[in-house]
């Protein structure tokens, strides 16, 4: 059983596209990174998973259970972090983190003070008296009192700082070695590639790739600078770029001044072969971040 | 449950609020009782107005006949207003500063957090219309000094309770069919207003007779009730009709919905 499936799952606001034939599958104990650029359908697949909103076609399942007809036993075993905070005003946080415990019939008064503490988050604050960071604080406080099987965040980075950043990962992980299972989204891909273990990649709506995050590191991409050398002449220079550019292997390039810039996942001979009968000034290969070669599947699909 | 109790402590300031003042209100009116020359008053009186406040019909030497007269539908509108007020923003003010999506991430279904909400609106209007009407007989009590038949304002408070229901349900099934607030309110005070001036323009001439059907405020006249002794029962099945069809549209309109993007 996978902690969370989904069947060419659609939603359409109306005309306007939200998400077409996602499908995923997501085992039991994954921390997996849904990724993509805003307006993508990253939200839009969450919501539906919870029921916010009802599916145009497709399904979709949380450990086993249909997210429309078992929505509220689905939500007994999740926690949920809302990319923008919006709680009610008139309560403080600890009176919001007690009411939502109330939800569960637990009394988690101890584990609430911990994690409190543990964030720097004041619990006798009023809800509209707080920071956006602190709102973030209270929304993934919130979310992981109750102990649940299934995390889901939405952009649960934004408006963290750096160190809460790190400590907010550091409880998604002790969570997941307790056995929860998480699924986050991201705009920004190296914020969450730390604890993800595989991430997919959403486009306009659809899943263009899913992928360990191990995979793509070994996918072998280098990212490979070179200039040539002022005794070249421009004539013999255009041709020096349009023959690297145009190597079996590159998958992007950028030709600026004297230099090219490729990504260049070919067999690396190939590449060094046709640069010793060059005359070049400077060569760099380096490992592209993953950012880079997400660009690459952006630009691909 | 915690929704109700949740709802009842958020709104015990707006329920104090409204229903001490409306109270006020029914205690000062009555207090005029025995105080003015009535019979001179009626004949000044132009006939629509006369037949609109049923001065034709109502004995207003009783106490209660003087405030079947034109006191009761000013509670029933006041009341009204309070009851579409809470109801239409019960929902839509979740959703519009969008704190339905910490309720909808609880283990609750759609239908339970609408009965919640219903529960709360009901227990606001009820305990306005008792602290109303504990207003009035204290009204008559010690500053009308009059005498008077408890049952009547009994059914009096009843009939404001059936009318204020219905509103809010119909109210209620309006803001499940919108998300925001600023929509939900203008409606919310326009379902009371209108039920107002139907029932007092209607009775005021007898071709408008038949408009007086359409506003809940009719089946809760208290001409009929002060005249009787009690409500009747085609008038108590009417309204918790009205409130059942607002009811059921709420609960089938809110288990459809999207959360607004």
């Amino acid at each position: 059983m996978y902690a969370i499936e989904t069947h060419k799952l659609t939603k359409y606001y109306g005309k306007a596209r939200g998400i077409v034939d996602v499908d995923l599958a997501i085992e039991q104990g994954e921390i997996f990174g849904f990724i993509g650029p805003n307006g993508a359908g990253k939200s839009t697949t969450i919501k539906t998973l919870l029921n916010f909103v009802y599916p145009t076609s497709g399904c979709a399942t949380i450990l086993g259970m249909d997210c429309v007809r078992k929505s509220s036993e689905i939500k007994r075993i999740i926690g949920y972090v809302p990319p923008e905070v919006e709680y009610y005003d008139y309560m403080t946080v600890g009176e919001l983190l007690r009411y939502s415990a109330s939800f569960y019939g637990l009394n988690l008064n101890d584990r609430a003070h911990k994690l409190a503490e543990r964030f720097d988050l004041p619990l006798d604050q009023r809800i509209d008296r707080l920071s956006t960071g602190n709102k973030k604080k209270t929304a993934i406080l919130q979310a992981v009192l109750h102990r649940p099987k299934v995390l889901i965040l939405d952009e649960p980075t934004s408006g963290l700082d750096p160190l809460m950043q790190q400590r907010m990962f550091e409880l998604l992980l002790e969570e997941n070695s307790r056995g929860a299972t998480i699924f986050l989204s991201s705009h920004i891909l190296s914020e969450v590639q730390k604890i993800c273990g595989r991430v997919g990649i959403i486009k306009e709506g659809r899943i263009i790739q899913i992928e360990e995050i191990r995979k793509l590191r070994e996918r072998q991409l280098k990212r490979v600078k070179v200039e040539f050398g002022h005794e070249v002449d421009d004539q013999a220079l255009h041709e020096a770029l349009q023959t690297v550019c145009g190597l079996p292997g590159v998958v992007r390039h950028s030709a600026s001044g004297r230099g090219a810039e490729l990504l260049y996942g070919g067999k690396p001979g190939q590449l060094l072969a046709a640069l010793s009968r060059m005359e070049i000034d400077n060569l760099t290969v380096e490992e592209p971040s993953l950012e880079e070669i997400f660009m690459h599947y952006y630009e691909e699909a | 449950m915690l929704i109700f109790t949740n709802e009842l402590r958020q709104g015990r300031r707006a329920l104090i609020a409204w229903s001490i003042s409306v109270a006020a209100y029914a205690a000062f009116f009555i207090s005029f009782f025995g105080k003015m020359d009535m019979a001179d008053m009626i004949k000044s009186i132009p006939e629509g107005m006369r037949t609109a406040f049923d001065m034709d019909v109502l004995d207003l030497g009783t106490v209660l006949g003087f405030w079947a007269m034109e006191g009761h539908i000013m509670t029933l509108l006041g009341g009204g207003i309070f009851a579409t007020l809470i109801a239409a923003a019960m929902l839509a003010k979740e959703e519009s500063d969008r704190t339905i999506s910490f309720l909808y991430s609880k283990p609750l279904t759609r239908a339970q957090i609408v009965t919640g909400k219903l529960m709360a609106i009901f227990a606001n209007v009820a305990i306005f219309d008792f602290i109303v009407h504990l207003g009035l007989q204290l009204g008559i009590v010690y500053l009308a000094k009059a005498e008077y038949d408890a049952g009547t304002i009994w059914w009096l408070a009843l009939a404001s309770l059936l009318a204020h229901i219905s509103l809010a349900s119909l109210g209620l099934a309006a803001s499940s069919a919108m998300s925001k607030t600023k929509n939900a309110l203008p409606l919310a005070l326009a379902l009371p207003m209108a039920s107002f001036a139907i029932e007092i323009i209607a009775k005021a001439s007898e071709r408008s007779e038949w408009m007086r059907y359409l506003s809940p405020f009719y089946y809760a006249n208290a001409t009929d009730i002060v005249h009787n002794g009690s409500m009747a029962r085609e008038n108590i099945l009417i309204l918790i009709a009205v409130s059942a069809v607002g009811v059921a549209l709420t609960y089938l309109m809110f288990s459809r919905k999207d959360l607004a993007a």
